[in-house]
């Protein structure tokens, strides 16, 4: 390959690594932990899917490692509430996804958003509708695009259609973790616009404690606000 | 959240979905439908070619005899486009040579890197031969990319074909085949050239054609335009035309710009093959794609060729430069790469600055708070 080509290819990994570095970043993971899981999606991508069984595949860089990330983010989640909440949002961006594959148009350019994109919007909504948080979003988003690539598998076998499930089989590239990155850049895009729409952040009787928003006002007397004050975690 | 905010986003969600949804329908889906189709039209109205996918605004359109067009006006109830003739396409020049050239074999090229062929509509199937247009998870279009694989391997290629299937054929086909061709590029290092296999949904007589005096069918050759390497991989496209245009006459139909990726920004030199259309008898379009093995190799790895009219009379031959070892063509293309990705990553980088801090708030920090006292 041509020089300037090769360095195309290297230029667009570099791009990607970093916006992804960026992204986690925002996730109440430190600059290194976040360093780590990025190198580990991308040396998982270079490693071969680990073969499950003769129809079902996984890779580590695509599937693997952010489902670690997404079970991390799930355990050290504030609350309960935010679990279930993260747990209700990834079903649905499942089923959303699913169904986004069906009646979607078939080819890419009558799609407004490329197929590789539009999973990761889709999910990312719905997990800022229900999860309203970068982490639940993350979670929503690669669970989202998982459960519907399984959920495929599953009915091509009952109607014998000899298909194989590979599961973020692209690694790096794949819809699972380019969903995932999405719903957070949507969730804080979308944050940000609500911020500006409402006038101002709805943290201002919070303080910025151990990487997240805290309150000492009790629940009865932050009313509204409540719901509100989640958002960002 | 509001229950006013939330009803909001509900119905902002619905608008998205409902926007995204197929507006017409399209040859692709509905065999039955003849005029599931668009057509391209030129200024004066002359049909310039018919395609089983919708058509947008600046789409780009190189007919067979190189003219370059772009599209200017789309008619969606009428599913016709309307193009302007932007000028003729310079191909890359094909030496021809008056002496007949010493036995040259392919193993004398320097053949460096696979070519990785998969079919991402795996169901794809030719009528008068499979029997269907369409037959789940192995489509006859399995047959026409082994007969490609096999062509390029009997001339010295590494070629791999993956016959992984992608259904249903549905939106998310790319988002599997993806997946696919991930797996060809990382087992297949280095990599030449990546080719999505399909067949087009048009009627017969648009694809129909003779080369080297024989009935076969035309392939047409897709680029996604909306991605780092579409130079790259247009200027594969321009280079395969050129040396078909030499060496078999009338093989490649043409050259669509359109606004899909079709997982073409995985690696430079992939391009969407189009292979005849649901009607054409899939032996004519086995027989192109021998043809078309014979195109990639002078195409790709260089070397000589005998030239051949469409009725298949020598024409003497031709040598062809390798298409990395085109002057400073590789560097020019990756350099437009590099600054497409420089300016997403800008925009993107400017849109959260403004929605985060505001327009106001925003020029203030770009050009510095010249008020402030």
């Amino acid at each position: 390959m041509p020089a300037g080509l090769t360095l195309l290819v290297v230029v667009s990994i570099l791009v990607l690594f970093g916006v992804g570095h960026r992204i986690l970043d925002r996730m109440r993971l430190n600059d290194k932990t976040a360093l780590l899981f990025m190198a580990g999606i991308f040396i998982g991508t270079l490693i071969p899917d680990i073969r499950i069984t003769r129809s079902f595949y996984i890779n580590i860089g695509g599937a693997v490692i952010p489902i670690i990330l997404a079970i991390y983010l799930f355990i050290s989640a504030g609350s309960d509430r935010e679990r279930i909440r993260a747990l209700f949002a990834s079903i649905l961006a499942g089923i959303a996804v699913l169904v986004a594959g069906w009646i979607l148009p078939e080819e890419p350019e009558n799609i407004i958003f490329d197929p590789n994109y539009i999973y990761g919007i889709v999910a990312g909504l719905i997990a800022y509708l229900f999860g309203r948080s970068r982490r639940a979003s993350f979670i929503a988003g690669i669970s989202g695009v998982l459960l519907a690539d399984i959920a495929q598998g599953i009915l091509n076998a009952a109607r014998n259609i000899p298909t194989v499930v590979r599961l973020g089989s692209a690694g790096a590239v794949d819809a699972v973790v380019i969903s995932g990155f999405l719903a957070v850049i949507l969730a804080e895009l979308l944050g940000e616009l609500r911020e500006r729409l409402q006038g101002g952040t709805a943290k201002k009787h919070m303080t910025f404690n151990h990487a997240e928003f805290t309150s000492d006002i009790s629940a009865e007397e932050k009313g509204e606000g409540t719901e509100a004050n989640e958002e960002g975690k | 959240m509001k229950k006013g905010s939330k009803l909001l986003i509900i119905i902002a969600v619905l608008l998205f979905a409902i926007s995204n949804l197929p507006k017409t329908v399209l040859a692709d889906d509905w065999y039955e439908d003849d005029e599931g189709y668009f057509t391209l039209y030129d200024e004066d109205n002359n049909e310039l070619m018919v395609r089983a996918g919708e058509m947008f605004l600046d789409d780009e359109y190189i007919s067979e005899d190189n003219k370059h067009y772009s599209i200017t006006k789309v008619d969606k109830e009428k599913k016709s486009a309307y193009a302007k003739l932007l000028g003729e396409v310079k191909l890359p020049e094909i030496e021809e040579i008056e002496v007949k050239a010493a036995i040259e074999t392919a193993l004398q090229q320097n053949q460096k890197g696979s070519i990785l062929l998969y079919c991402t509509h795996s169901d794809e199937s030719y009528i008068p031969s499979d029997g269907k247009s369409s037959i789940p998870g192995k489509g006859g279009i399995y047959d026409v990319a082994q007969s490609f694989q096999t062509a390029l391997e009997k001339r010295g290629i590494k070629a791999v074909l993956d016959k992984t299937p992608h259904d249903p054929h549905d939106a998310a086909a790319y988002r599997r085949s993806r997946q696919t061709a991930v797996n060809l590029i990382r087992n297949n290092m280095p990599v030449a050239a990546v080719f999505d296999i399909h067949r087009d949904a048009v009627p017969k007589k648009s694809y129909d054609t003779q080369v080297n005096g024989e009935y076969m069918t035309k392939i047409r050759l897709v680029v996604g335009k909306r991605n780092q390497n579409r130079k790259a991989n247009e200027e594969l496209a321009l280079k395969i035309k050129a040396v078909a245009d030499k060496m078999y006459p009338g093989l490649i139909k043409d050259i669509y710009i359109g606004k899909g990726m079709y997982n073409q920004e995985l690696s430079p030199r992939s391009l969407l093959l189009e292979c005849g259309t649901y009607e054409s008898p899939k032996e004519a379009v086995q027989k192109s794609m021998t043809y078309m093995a014979d195109v990639v190799l002078k195409a790709i790895y260089g070397g000589r060729a005998e030239a051949k009219t469409q009725e298949g009379q020598d024409k003497g031959e031709i040598n062809v430069t390798p298409i990395n070892k085109e002057t400073n063509e590789g560097t020019r293309e990756g350099g437009r790469g590099i600054f497409w990705i420089i300016g997403i990553i800008a925009v993107g980088v400017v849109l959260f600055l403004f929605i985060s801090s505001g327009g106001k708030e925003l020029k203030h920090s770009l050009l510095g708070r010249k008020n402030r006292r």
